[in-house]
């Protein structure tokens, strides 16, 4: 028979049991995943940090990643609130292994920085045209790319069924920046310039045109500075530079307005602080102390092409109107006349 | 004699109850300090990773000012007549650029100025001090605080002062 300490002996087991099975299925059902979940948000962080970092240092490197971005500016992962510094403009495609690098949108005047993160990609051009404008069109686009080879990022030539490509984006580039530099029209010899009809896997199709036609990937109408982009599902968007034509590539009229976005608010914040500075050194430079007469001439001169921008700029950024051409044209004549007068400034030393 | 044995053995099962309910009891403080620790742990882990995180968002915002084309003449070298414009009523500006709330001040080290001069709308460029967002330093307590030495471009009198950067981060 069994007796009451017997019993007590039992009843203590079974409590101690069932507390370290209870703190065993715990950690098994909260901890775990939750351990996975550091481990994900850890790695995403490295991400945030790498991207970060590489727009300050400006050193390109190779990322393997394990996790699963999802690219939604200024986001990297929404489902974990990892996101980049709102400062830092980011242009991703994802993959397993990433390269990041740091390229920049230079108005001449002014420059923004920004970081690409890529994976293996493979570009192929569908050249139309043989007009220089159309080799300038391929010369920015690829510009916006980074020259790697590990991931391999490779960039080539598409007409009919005839594929040329090139294992580099530097060796890609050296003919078209020969024949944009010499701005002749350049025909290369047995290149059919007709649609690419062969079927090139895994690769990005940009279509180079001069008329709108009907065409599967992405489609560059080039104009007279800029031009317009037609997207799968036939929408059609306004490019002004390389980097509004990458950032469609990358993730369509999203990352489009993304871009957009960024690059007028900070532009705004420039302009606003470059026509004070204007004044201000008009200030200085009318004291008998520091007297420079060309100077006095050529701030005043820029200041009011420098307010018009601003106009431009603060309109375009309120109402979205990056996909306007006329907007976005007079806002290429803004910029030319005020790299005119900011190289006069640099030239006579008066900024 | 059977009475002995009985009241022994009664004994003996009430000391057996009491080491179990000894031992019962140092298990269960054994096992709420370990839970206490854990946590305890998690804890330090979780703020240690926070500080590294405010750390490098502030190296990055710092980073920001010596290349961002809002106050460099070219990178790394900070142009005076831009820090100029940031020292009125230009906080707003200021935080949109670098991202976060913070003050920075900007020191020219000039051998020939033994002085701090602060530099306003009167005295420049006769001045070698630069503040940018003076009530955040003003205003707030504690301040995470980062130094770097940057080159500034004096614009009016076109030489290159080594200066440094304090960059003041409310913590």
């Amino acid at each position: 028979m069994i007796s009451t300490f017997e019993i007590f002996k039992i009843i203590i087991g079974i409590i101690i049991a069932g507390f370290f099975l209870f703190f065993a299925v715990k950690f098994l059902v909260v901890l775990a995943p939750q351990q996975t979940q550091n481990i994900e948000v850890a790695e995403l962080k490295s991400i945030k940090n790498t991207i970060e970092k590489t727009l300050v240092y400006g050193i390109s490197q190779n990322l393997t990643v394990r996790s699963e971005i999802e690219y939604f500016p200024p986001y990297i992962s929404r489902k974990n609130n990892v996101r980049i510094d709102g400062s830092v403009p980011f242009f991703l495609n994802d993959g397993n292994l990433l390269y990041v690098y740091p390229n920049s949108l230079d108005l001449g005047f002014w420059k923004m920085g920004w970081v690409g993160v890529l994976p293996e990609t493979k570009v192929i051009y569908n050249l139309l045209t043989f007009s220089p404008e159309a080799y300038k069109t391929i010369l920015e686009i690829t510009e916006q790319f980074p020259d790697s080879s590990e991931p391999s990022i490779t960039f080539g030539l598409c007409g009919g069924e005839t594929e040329y490509t090139s294992n580099t984006k530097t060796n890609f580039l050296k003919p078209i920046r020969g024949i944009v530099e010499a701005n002749q029209s350049y025909q290369i010899q047995g290149f059919n310039y007709a649609q690419c009809t062969k079927q090139i896997p895994n690769s990005i199709k940009v279509t180079i045109a001069d008329t709108e036609i009907d065409t599967d990937g992405i489609l560059v109408i080039h104009e007279n500075n800029g031009g317009k982009v037609k997207l799968a599902g036939n929408k059609m968007l306004v490019y002004k530079d390389g980097l509004d034509i990458f950032s469609v590539i990358l993730g369509g009229e999203q990352i489009y307005n993304y871009k957009n976005e960024i690059q007028f608010s900070q532009l705004s914040v420039f302009l606003k602080k470059e026509i004070e500075r204007m004044d201000l050194l008009r200030k200085v430079y009318s004291n008998p102390q520091y007297r420079t007469p060309d100077c006095i001439g050529l701030l005043a001169t820029a200041k009011p092409n420098l307010e018009n921008l601003k106009t431009l700029v603060e309109i375009t950024a309120a109402n979205d109107n990056y996909n306007t051409k006329d907007e976005m044209d007079l806002f290429g004549e803004l910029v030319s006349i005020l790299n005119e007068n900011y190289n006069q400034l640099e030239s006579k030393g008066c900024s | 004699m059977i009475y002995w044995i009985s009241k022994g053995l009664k004994l003996k099962g009430q000391f057996g109850i009491m080491e179990y309910i000894l031992l019962s009891v140092f298990l269960i403080v054994i096992l709420i300090l370990g839970i206490f620790m854990l946590s305890g742990f998690e804890q330090l882990k979780t703020r240690g990773s926070d500080s590294k995180e405010s750390v490098a968002g502030n190296i990055l915002s710092m980073n920001i000012i010596t290349h961002s084309d809002l106050f460099t003449k070219k990178d790394g070298q900070l142009d005076d007549s831009k820090l100029q414009g940031f020292v009125e009523n230009s906080c707003e500006d200021f935080e949109k650029t670098v991202g976060q709330q913070a003050c920075v001040e900007i020191e020219a080290l000039l051998p020939s100025a033994r002085e701090d001069n602060n530099c306003n709308a009167g005295n420049y460029p006769e001045c070698n001090k630069w503040t940018i967002c003076e009530e955040v330093c003003t205003s707030r307590g504690g301040f995470r605080i980062l130094t770097l030495p940057v080159n500034i471009y004096r614009s009016i009198q076109d030489r290159v002062d080594l200066g440094i950067l304090t960059f003041k981060a409310p913590s």
